[in-house]
């Protein structure tokens, strides 16, 4: 007879709310039902009651740790809508924070994910080197979080002192060569947790239509970045990287390998910044009536934003498509069959973000 | 890829006129027949980006069907009849989610979806919280003054 088991809504291994509900027979997963909206803000809805600047901080708070990236994409979607080419300058400190912010994401993943295993002291290691990647945004924009950078028309603040913020992304790249990669690829004790376990199928990631490092884990090539490029990424030559076996190691490699993508962006970003203008002269240009989408690489996948105008002030609609909405569901196909012990780091496996998926 | 994708949108049951945007394909096709566009879709390995809801008059919906493959986006407009409209899921696993979340926000109903139950709000509340008017006419509604 097989027993019920709820998890969650507050969380073993993340500390945001959702429930898994899992039917066992002995120790191993038959059935799990997963269900969201415990953080529902109704940021869509707010965001037709909002101006296009109000509406740019209200979009930061999607998400407290890819914040960025849904302002970048909804000024991203307007720009579209008023056929705005913002200067180059712009681009580049665009693509600087959105790698930072992905280093920051990925940093945080490899924490949780390092304690879940049961690794301390990699915890503490991490979560060290993640504070760097902090100070190193707050020296560009002035905040550890929602940095406040984007505008419409390009970013509010410039990067005056390249040389010093490359110093710091030098750090970073050392401590993760030296720390966190090696271990994510080659230590024991974390391959035992991870090798063959939560397998997702090259055939479940398409049929669920994941994203991200969760989708590039499973084989499927895919990258907002290379596919629709965007900000500086043509300029600076993006290089994919994607493993065909599916299992949690294999996303833990993608995300840390990123990692060094993501520096490799940086430093040449800093190196090669045009000297242009960082916004548009216009501070409050108009959206015109119309409609686009707009699709952005995150650190847990492609984010999508639609947005329709009818020329007012004010959006018609605002619709927001998070990478967790679309990886979540794919948390069933990855725990049935596996054991019950490993569904703390099965489910934290896909980098869930529940106040994205609810908005 | 593109002219081809765009003559084989044009040939689906109830399709409508086909345009070429910055953000991709573009098809308006009020009377579509939805599962024959999924289909088409699956057989060219399209991912289901998702599927964006707009209230409209009669208290009916607007749907756009978003998809990706490769670097070519696909979205297609399409409205309900009734706000009633075919489920896709049993095609796309991934369209589970989107038709639960435009169910429970927009009172849409999806018919054939195996389990159409409220994604986000608690079933105590009234289905439909999001059908409320975004730019100049919600301002008015609301009783602000338009600024522009």
């Amino acid at each position: 007879m097989p027993y019920r088991i709820p998890i969650g809504p507050f969380h073993p291994a993340l500390e945001e709310p959702y429930k898994l509900t899992v039917a066992c027979k002995g120790e191993i997963v038959q059935r799990l039902d997963i269900e969201v909206g415990f953080a529902l803000r109704s940021i869509e809805l707010l965001a037709q009651q909002r101006n296009y600047i109000q509406g740019i901080v209200l979009v930061e708070h999607v998400c407290g740790i890819c914040s960025n990236v849904h302002a970048m994409t909804f000024a991203m979607a307007a720009e579209k809508i008023a056929g705005i080419q913002i200067p180059d300058r712009a681009q580049y400190v665009r693509t600087i924070m959105a790698e930072l912010e992905r280093l920051h994401s990925h940093l945080l993943w490899a924490g949780i994910g390092s304690l879940d295993i049961g690794y301390q002291t990699m915890f503490m290691e991490i979560y060290h080197l993640r504070e760097r990647v902090m100070d190193v945004l707050e020296a560009i924009s002035g905040n550890r979080v929602m940095y406040g950078m984007m505008c419409i028309g390009g970013v509010c603040r410039d990067i005056t002192d390249p040389e010093n913020i490359l110093a710091g992304v030098r750090e970073i790249q050392r401590g993760l060569e030296k720390d966190v990669i090696p271990v994510f690829t080659n230590d024991a004790t974390v391959r035992a947790r991870t090798a063959g376990i939560g397998v997702l199928s090259r055939e479940d990631a398409l049929t669920y239509g994941v994203v991200g490092p969760t989708a590039r884990a499973s084989g499927l090539a895919i990258d907002i970045r290379q596919d629709f490029p965007y900000a500086a990424y043509q300029d600076l030559g993006f290089k994919i990287v994607s493993l065909p076996d599916g299992d949690i190691q294999a996303r833990i490699v993608v995300r840390a390998l990123e990692m060094l993508e993501s520096v490799r962006l940086i430093e040449q970003a800093l190196k090669e910044l045009p000297n242009t203008p960082i916004r548009i002269d216009d501070p409050m240009p108009v959206i015109p009536p119309g409609e686009a989408t707009a699709r952005v690489e995150a650190p847990r996948g492609e984010v999508f934003y639609y947005l329709k105008s009818d020329g007012s002030d004010i959006p018609g609609r605002v619709k927001i498509r998070t990478p967790s909405f679309v990886n979540i569901p794919a948390i069933e196909a990855i725990s049935v069959g596996q054991y019950l012990a490993d569904m703390p780091l099965i489910q934290a496996s896909i980098d869930p973000c529940c106040s994205c998926t609810d908005r | 890829m593109s002219h081809e994708l765009q003559n084989q949108l044009q040939q689906l049951p109830g399709a409508g006129p086909v345009q070429n945007r910055l953000d991709g394909i573009w098809m308006d096709a009020a009377d579509l027949n939805v599962l024959a566009l999924a289909v088409l879709m699956k057989n060219i390995e399209a991912r289901l980006t998702t599927i964006s809801a707009i209230s409209i008059e009669n208290n009916e919906t607007e749907l756009i069907y978003h998809f990706a493959v490769g670097g070519q986006a696909i979205n297609v407009k399409t409205r309900t009849k009734a706000n009633v409209i075919p489920s896709i899921t049993t095609v796309y696993k991934a369209a589970n989610w989107s038709e639960r979340e435009n169910h429970d926000l927009f009172g849409v109903d999806f018919t054939g979806h195996p389990n159409l139950k409220r994604l986000l709000r608690p079933p105590q509340l009234a289905e439909g919280f999001f059908r409320q008017l975004g730019g100049a006419a919600g301002k008015t509604l609301r009783g602000e003054k338009n600024a522009v």
